[in-house]
């Protein structure tokens, strides 16, 4: 009875001392997104257009977001899905978003997404049929980016750009 | 390939159409643009999930516009613009007009108003303005000067219930900043017409939040504070002297504005304009115009149509010059013949003369008519009053003076004259005094309010003097005054 005891207590020892070492490995991904918006500026009398932070924006300016993902753990993040929802009064400029990993887009508020050509939905026609529609970018609610991994020490950004309504 | 390439056509061609939009925001200032993004992911072995998550807000700012300038609203959809009534004013009388101001941005912003007015054929001319409230009352002072005029206006993201406007949460000014408040006016706009409405409350709500963000990247997930948005509750706007949607009230569940339309905050302001003629029989007018511009001092719009010239004024009505016309009449009461320029008469023949004076133009002060008793003829005189009794002595009532409603019996030597007078408010009629009854003696006649038996008052424009202009001059009282003054002469 005395030696299932010692027993018992040697394997806990080494789960507890085991139990670290694989807490440690993980991936550790940190995300932050910009806004900014351009300007022209005049530069040795030329005129250029600068990035600035968009704090304020005026209705019918673009604001363009820059979503940066740092992975500071020690092992690769795998299926890394960035999600993004357009800005409520906003609208998605078409083809701004960088084509990073799997690009694809939502239309119903992020239940589904799918690359552009396959985001349709029907419509009635006059004729009393339905009829499939693609969806145009103004439609779109949710931007995904999936990126298979990011290795350990890994970053990255992904972008898009938005018209104030 | 092709795709980037086409994407990468879009973005150019976006990036040189990217002009700030002027005058079609779609947005309320001060709304919060909050992005959420979320980061999900995997371990190494695929099993173990993690989520992250990072928010950022963007402020809608103001894009500043033109007010729209109409007439004042008076039935339930607003009307245009047009220069109002050109009608008749007295010389140094005051022309009133109320129009609209209507706020077009996003937000709130200062507007600067300033008044102008061009006179021709006058001595002198004003030109002032007064913001009024809804109800009437003065809002802002009368000025002749530059002023500053607040005004909100936001735009609708949806309606709630029959009378309830909503934005975005967080965007509209406080009441003590100046925002939307109960008793303001408001126009809301249904595409194919227009309609005011007063502010019975305004609820103010905040802008959805999410606690993860600043400048340092996230591991965590955060929580989220949803949007409660901002109301303005609406009210029919009652006619209160002409001016009011004629107490529409909102169906909102029924007929709503659309989503992106601009609700502008209201302004009504009166003009006063005067003048004084400087010529005889020409009458004096008055060009106006009041300008308003945004905060920056651009995108001026006016009180005044473009057509006219000078272009962006109104005129206002003409300012009569003093024009008293009279006129001598005769008839024979022996004979019973009609008035007429001329009369023919036997000796001992009774005439009755018929002098009237009526103001075709503005007011007349100190007016007095002198006439003698005719060569050959003696004056008749009554016991109690005009077309009396005659009396013997040359005493007595002489003559009678009429301003058309009121008839007054004149003494010899004026002395019952005051008596006579119709009780007040009513103005006083006339005095008049003959020097004797003899040939060429004189007969002096004093019309009008505040005339007296020494000197003539003013024969107004109106029946009602303090009615100096003709919109105002309404029954019981009536425009152009009309004196009349009969005296009866016996040929010798």
């Amino acid at each position: 009875m005395k030696r299932n005891i010692s027993l018992a207590t040697a394997t806990l020892t080494l789960m507890l001392a085991a139990l670290p070492l694989a807490a440690w490995a993980q991936p550790k991904v940190t995300i932050s997104i910009k806004a900014e918006k351009e300007v022209s500026v005049t530069a040795k009398g030329k005129a250029v257009k600068k990035r600035v932070a968009a704090k304020g924006v005026q209705p019918g300016e673009e604001i363009i977001y820059t979503l940066n993902y740092v992975n500071s753990g020690t092992e690769a993040a795998k299926n890394v899905v960035i999600s993004d929802p357009v800005p409520a009064g906003t609208q998605y400029i078409p083809g701004s978003a960088s084509e990073t990993g799997e690009l694809t887009f939502s239309i119903d508020k992020g239940k589904t997404f799918k690359k552009p050509t396959l985001l349709t939905y029907e419509v009635k026609a006059g004729t009393g049929k339905s009829e499939k529609k693609v969806a145009s970018p103004d439609e779109y609610t949710d931007v995904r980016w999936t990126i298979p991994q990011v290795p350990a020490g890994g970053k990255g950004a992904v972008s898009f750009k938005v018209k104030v309504k | 390939m092709k795709r980037n390439l086409l994407a990468a056509l879009a973005i150019s061609a976006l990036a040189s159409a990217g002009i700030p939009a002027t005058a079609s925001a779609s947005t309320t200032a001060g709304t919060t643009i909050l992005n959420v993004v979320t980061v999900d992911y995997k371990d190494a072995s695929n099993t173990t999930s993690f989520s992250a998550a990072f928010s950022t807000s963007v402020t809608v700012n103001l894009v500043k516009a033109g007010l729209n300038v109409t007439s004042a609203p008076d039935s339930a959809s607003m009307p245009g613009f047009n220069c109002l009534g050109i009608g008749s004013y007295a010389s140094g009388g005051t022309f009133s007009a109320s129009y609209a101001l209507t706020a077009t941005a996003n937000g709130q912003d200062t507007y600067k108003l300033s008044i102008t007015n061009t006179a021709h054929n006058a001595s002198s001319s004003s030109a002032s303005y007064t913001i009024v409230k809804a109800d009437g009352t003065t809002q802002a002072p009368a000025t002749s000067g530059v002023s500053d005029l607040l005004l909100n206006s936001a735009i609708v993201v949806g309606t709630s219930g029959n009378d309830t406007l909503l934005f975005p949460g967080g965007s509209l000014k406080a009441g003590t900043d100046g925002g939307f408040a109960k008793g303001d006016v408001v126009v809301v706009d249904y595409g194919t017409s227009k309609t005011a409405y007063l502010v019975k409350d305004v609820v103010l709500g905040h802008a959805a939040g999410y606690s993860v963000n600043g400048t340092v990247a996230s591991t965590a997930t955060g929580t989220a504070t949803a949007e409660v948005r901002d109301q303005i509750v609406v009210e029919a706007f009652a006619n209160v002297n002409g001016i009011g949607s004629a107490g529409a009230a909102p169906a909102f569940n029924t007929k709503a504005p659309a989503v992106g339309t601009v609700v502008g905050e209201m302004a009504i302001v009166k003009i006063d304009v005067s003048a004084a003629a400087n010529l005889k029989t020409t009458d004096a007018t008055v060009d106006y115009q009041l300008a308003v511009t945004d905060s920056s001092g651009n995108n001026t719009t006016y009180v005044g149509s473009a057509s006219n010239s000078p272009a962006n004024t109104c005129l206002a009505g003409n300012f009569l010059a003093t024009k008293l016309e009279i006129l001598k009449q005769v008839k024979n009461i022996t004979k019973n013949t009609g008035y007429g320029p001329n009369a023919t008469s036997d000796p001992r023949d009774v005439l009755e003369y018929l002098v009237t004076v009526t103001n075709n133009g503005g007011q007349a002060i100190a007016a007095a008519v002198i006439d003698n008793v005719p060569t050959y003829t003696k004056l008749v005189t009554f016991q109690d009053s005009y077309d009396g009794t005659v009396s013997t002595d040359g005493t007595g009532y002489f003559a009678q003076v009429s301003d058309g409603v009121n008839t007054v019996s004149l003494t010899v030597d004026a002395s019952g004259e005051v008596a006579a007078q119709p009780a007040s408010p009513a103005p006083t009629v006339g005095f008049g005094k003959a020097a004797a009854v003899t040939a060429g003696a004189a007969l002096n006649f004093y019309l009008g309010q505040d005339s007296s038996p020494t000197g003539g008052g003013t024969v107004p424009s109106c029946t009602d003097r303090t009615k100096n202009t003709q919109s105002l001059c309404v029954a019981p009282a009536s425009w152009n005054r009309t004196y009349t003054i009969k005296y009866r002469v016996q040929v010798d």
